[in-house]
């Protein structure tokens, strides 16, 4: 009876595997991976898609929350959870090591905020004015603020004429957001391929730079 | 609500010349890496390893071609509670004040603060193989051991590329080649950052990214990535190769082909007898390594498979590092 108790104990305080998890709903999966975080509820579970060189031997699982409704916009976080295990082995035996999480924003749309298309807060910058970038982005690519655009596409026509620069970023949604200094950045298109850098100065907010290259491999 | 962020809203122009502004044409982005090779003198004392963190590792010539003899620099925080520590001997040596860990050019008194430093005495981008740990907290132990073992696989990888002939060449799969001098060329201004694990980059990963940088090459590898390449048999040495075969294929197709970046680095890992990752993503090409030679002699490819089997020339590679 004691080795039933102990052998069931041990099962529920073990690190979760990889195939215990993706038998769960989201919200199931958030709360086993995330037990004794707080987070709000998951809404979505599933594997990160791989880019680049992933690390042999590890899974990646991401959790998304259901998204807030803040001033201007929503916020969710996004879980990484790592399983590892030996490279060989079958991947549902691999074992939760750690879990990391990034917060996400997006423009709120009517009032409710969209299901995708958030971006991620990338290093030092907080919501309001990850929220503000998005925004003045916004404005930009609907022709309602009119700054000075430097453009540089190194892959097509994207500088070709000024509508041409605002429809362009307009087509695409934003992935990052990030704030060097006194400068705002934020990536937009797919993430993992050519990628679109919008670049606004507080100190100079008549001008906007935006490059479209292939970002550097991993 | 936003404006306090961007000041006032743009007044849009009267004219279409005013939007446009200077430049509007497409520029193309000019990343010609520099074509001559770093040259230097080479101090010819072998490979040392000391402290992990106060270490200066030199490669040793194996013949009249360029030299590179670049100390690898460490700054950012260590473990909590490590004591200061200073290397050994002579210049280029190094230290750590306030928990970070600076290069000395000169001697300079290591008890205690030291009034006498400042930034003037930072070393120039070539004259070292800088690793910047943009962690601002204590590490932990796993975390100071991937640091130092990235350090330790920078030191070995110096040493393979000064192996190799400048004129030495590898051809790839795809038709591309890669040169000794190229390689060298690169390193002589490579650096190196570690971000923490949160941090995203342009290319869609929060691992990392081989930035070549218009010539000025710079490595980023977030801490999580690190460690989990360190607790695989000759990882790091792998990592670190394959980055700078990323590189080493700026402006062209294969920039970012990730078999072609293991190629070459098989192919610069295992010509040293350096440990190396036996099954990376998206693997190798079928066959033995791929070998750097020249058209007088060869001067490298040990042709070795699976995995290297140690044994290298002045460096120690008894450690799956």
């Amino acid at each position: 009876m004691t080795l039933i108790v102990m052998t069931v104990l041990a099962y529920a305080i073990a690190a979760p595997t990889l195939g215990r998890v993706e038998n769960l709903k989201p919200n199931a999966a958030g709360k086993l991976i995330l037990r004794n975080r707080l987070h709000a509820p998951i809404s979505s579970a599933g594997r990160a898609v791989a880019a680049s060189i992933g690390v042999p031997g590890v899974t990646n699982y991401e959790l998304v929350e259901t998204p807030q409704r803040i001033a201007g916009g929503c916020v969710r976080r996004r879980w990484t959870a790592h399983f590892s295990g030996r490279h060989g082995a079958p991947e549902a035996t691999r074992v939760l090591t750690n879990v990391t999480e990034r917060e996400e924003v997006a423009l709120a749309a009517g009032g409710i905020c969209p299901a995708k298309q958030y971006a991620i807060l990338n290093g030092a910058i907080n919501q309001r004015h990850a929220i503000a970038l998005l925004e003045k982005l916004r404005r930009i690519s609907t022709g309602r603020v009119r700054p000075r655009i430097d453009c540089r596409s190194d892959v097509d026509l994207l500088c070709a004429s000024p509508n041409a620069t605002r429809a362009g970023i307009a087509a695409i949604p934003a992935w990052a957001v990030m704030q060097s200094g006194e400068e705002g950045e934020i990536w937009l298109g797919e993430r993992g391929k050519v990628v679109t850098i919008v670049k606004m100065s507080r100190d100079n907010p008549d001008k906007v730079t935006v490059t479209r290259e292939i970002p550097p491999p991993f | 609500m936003f404006d306090d962020f961007f000041g006032s809203n743009v007044t849009p122009p009267t004219s279409m010349n005013a939007i446009i502004g200077d430049p509007w044409a497409a520029v193309q982005t000019a990343t010609e890496l520099p074509s001559s090779t770093n040259t230097g003198s080479f101090a010819g004392e072998g490979i040392q390893e000391s402290d992990p963190l106060d270490v200066l590792i030199a490669a040793q010539s194996a013949d009249t071609d360029t030299t590179i003899d670049i100390p690898i620099v460490v700054v950012g925080k260590r473990l909590m509670d490590s004591a200061p520590t200073s290397a050994g001997s002579g210049s280029g040596d190094f230290y750590f004040r306030d928990g970070y860990i600076y290069n000395v050019q000169e001697a300079l008194p290591i008890t205690g603060e030291s009034s006498e430093f400042s930034d003037a005495s930072l070393p120039t981008d070539e004259a070292v193989i800088e690793i910047s740990v943009n962690i601002y907290r204590d590490l932990t132990p796993t975390e100071q051991q991937a640091i130092d073992a990235l350090q330790g696989s920078i030191g070995r990888i110096t040493f393979a590329i000064h192996q190799l002939a400048d004129n030495s060449i590898v051809t790839l799969p795809n038709g591309a080649h890669v040169t000794g001098g190229e390689l060298k060329a690169i390193w002589s201004k490579i650096d190196f950052v570690v971000n923490p694990d949160s941090f995203e980059y342009s290319n869609g990963t929060n691992r990392g990214q081989a930035d070549p940088n218009y010539g000025d090459a710079l490595v980023s590898i977030n801490i999580g990535t690190l460690i989990s390449y360190n607790e695989l048999f000759g990882g790091m040495n792998y990592l670190v190769a394959h980055e700078l075969a990323h590189i080493s294929q700026a402006n062209t197709t294969f920039f970012s082909d990730e078999r072609t970046a293991n190629d070459i680095a098989r192919a610069l890992l295992a010509g040293a007898a350096i440990l190396y990752l036996p099954d990376p993503t998206f693997s190798y090409s079928l066959g033995a390594p791929l070998s750097f030679s020249t058209s007088s002699s060869d001067s490298g490819g040990s042709g070795d498979t699976g995995g290297g089997t140690g044994g290298g020339t002045g460096w120690s590679n008894d450690e799956p590092l």
